[in-house]
């Protein structure tokens, strides 16, 4: 098999309230010459169809008595086998909160999920807080300003010296973000889409980092999106399951922004803590193409940004 | 009952330095609520998308674009399309253009449905004279490739433009739009499963332009929330401006459709 073709089968369920609403088979090859692309929803090569079809069956199979009892949530499942990748994700959604986890994390993040969920009590202070970002969600917060800045090609920025961010392709293949490294794997989300470098695994750690709790803080679980402007550098952060912090009190927030320039992230990070925790879910959209990016980074604190 | 739907495909498009040629056919059915998709193998003769055109227009664009300006995206494509759907059969050749053009740290959107390039020309030009970040005019002109953009979402008097087929190939009728369910279905894609929408939105015509009044000639973000953000003329002055979406007090269709939403005509607006 030559680099320049591809093939993929995909199967794509959604289910809600433990019924099946939408099911979707989706299959294609894409031939590259030079600057073309030729793609066809058909896989020529009959037992290479066969295969990847037998890989995303099978996995389905395996999904779906994971997400069957999840009646209180919408759940997506979707397996891609391609001729590059093999990918089973699991989008789980109860109140317009999402998660995205693997099949076999899908029960444990549900059942998180669910305990994390509880009505905001208190609207998000009008003066700033320092931020904890716990759940490994500060990888979201670094997807944007260390990883999009990297795959833009944007000059690598005076980080702590304490932080390492990384993109681990499957092959083992690693990027240094924070040298500006662009990430090493091309991938795209169909046969019809054009290649591109993209995070496949980011990896953000801590080395011997400072870390302190500050009494009164903001305190991140779960992110509902991001966004990283290429042409002003600015990260917005959505943030939707976040409570604030003072003393013994905690109140769950309302949904909020944050949005700051990632020269201004870079010289906010204070410390971190512990080891990479996995951040339940990124899927990245760039040129209009949804890949999933698995992300990791430890509890780290962010000093309150004007 | 179960509802059948089928699209064949072929379609071409510029996508960056890319040329990409795609050949799909796939079937949708929706059996009580259980919506399914599927490729299908089963062939209709449909000719081939002119590439050339396609790689052409893409040319002729990106000649348009000198630096300081930077083509930060650009999807150049012409499909071929024919529809089934329970029965009935209907046939497309869409093209589409979507166009941003950069000057950091402001860019201009351009999205078209044929190939022309003088909308093109004008707003690289004026992006050349960009200046720095003004307060919004008091009053302000929309040029009609902007109001389109703000009419599936804007609260306007405007009415769905008759046309042969919806998603489903009903006829589409002319209508006043409302607050009420949209009769007609929209279908981008087989794979996604049709929603209500109006189509083919108009503006309703009235009021008096003063020619005077500065004129917004491009969106330099995607519609907002009450706002949009737009490249102003204002005199010798061009500048960024973010315009609050408040009284319309003059509007004008035009006959030129432009993909928003499911679609809208040309709405010179003066708010």
């Amino acid at each position: 098999m030559t680099s320049d073709f591809f093939a993929m089968v995909r199967r794509d369920e959604l289910w809600v309230r433990g019924a099946v609403h939408e099911s979707r088979l989706n299959q294609g090859q894409a031939t590259t010459r030079g600057r073309e692309i030729i793609g066809r929803n058909v896989i020529d090569d009959a037992a290479l169809h066969a295969s990847l079809r037998e890989v995303c069956d099978s996995e389905m199979e395996r999904v779906r008595p994971s997400i069957v009892p999840m009646r209180e949530a919408r759940v997506r499942a979707v397996v891609t086998a391609t001729t590059e990748d093999f990918e089973s994700t699991v989008a789980i959604t109860i109140d317009g909160i999402s998660v995205v986890t693997t099949t076999d994390r899908a029960v444990g993040d549900y059942q998180a999920l669910k305990r994390l969920l509880r009505p905001p009590t208190a609207h998000p202070p009008t003066r700033p807080l320092p931020i904890v970002w716990r759940n490994g969600s500060a990888a979201v917060l670094l997807h944007e300003a260390i990883g999009h800045a990297a795959e833009h090609g944007h000059a690598p920025l005076q980080w702590p010296r304490w932080l390492r961010a990384r993109d681990e392709t499957r092959d083992g293949r690693v990027a240094d973000l924070i040298a500006g490294e662009k990430p090493l794997a091309r991938r795209r989300e169909s046969f019809r889409d054009v290649p591109m470098l993209r995070m496949t695994n980011l990896v953000v750690e801590q080395k011997r980092a400072p870390f302190e709790l500050p009494e009164e803080r903001i305190e991140v679980h779960l992110v509902a999106g991001g966004a990283y402007e290429p042409l002003t550098e600015l990260v917005t952060i959505n943030i939707c399951l976040a409570d604030l912090i003072r003393g013994d009190r905690t109140q769950r927030l309302w949904p909020f922004a944050l949005r700051a320039s990632r020269s201004l992230i870079s010289g906010s990070l204070l410390g971190a803590t512990g080891d990479p925790i996995r951040y339940p879910g990124v899927i990245c959209s760039r040129e209009a193409q949804e890949i999933f990016v698995a992300s990791h980074a430890p509890v780290m604190v962010m000093a309150e940004m004007a | 009952m179960t509802e059948t739907y089928r699209k064949w495909g072929r379609s071409v498009r510029r996508e960056g330095d890319r040329l990409v040629k795609v050949d799909e056919a796939g079937e949708a059915t929706d059996d009580r609520g259980l919506f399914r998709t599927r490729a299908i193998e089963e062939t209709v003769d449909l000719p081939q998308p002119d590439a050339k055109s396609v790689d052409g227009a893409a040319r002729k664009i990106e000649s348009i674009i000198k630096p300081p300006l930077v083509v930060e995206r650009l999807f150049v494509s012409e499909g071929i399309v024919a529809h089934e759907c329970d029965g009935i059969r209907w046939n497309e050749t869409p093209r589409r253009v979507h166009i941003s053009i950069a000057r950091p740290p402001i860019r201009a959107l351009i999205d078209l449905a044929e190939f022309q390039f003088e909308l093109v020309d004008s707003i690289a030009n004026a992006l050349l004279r960009a200046g720095e970040e003004r307060a919004a005019p008091r009053r302000i002109r929309l040029a009609e490739h902007v109001g389109a953009a703000l009419l599936p979402s804007a609260k306007f008097d405007k009415s769905q433009s008759a046309a042969p087929y919806d998603g489903k190939g009903r006829p589409i009728a002319e209508r006043r739009v409302t607050s009420s369910e949209p009769p007609s279905w929209f279908r981008p894609s087989y794979r996604l499963r049709p929603r209500r929408a109006w189509f083919h939105l108009k503006i309703d015509s009235f009021g008096h332009f003063d020619p005077l009044v500065p004129q917004a000639i491009a969106l330099l973000a995607p519609i907002g929330d009450r706002v949009v953000r737009v490249l102003c003329i204002d005199g010798d002055h061009v500048y960024p401006t973010s315009v609050r979406i408040g009284r319309l007090v003059a509007a004008r269709p035009t006959s030129t459709w432009y993909p928003y939403g499911a679609g809208a005509f040309g709405a010179e607006m003066m708010l």
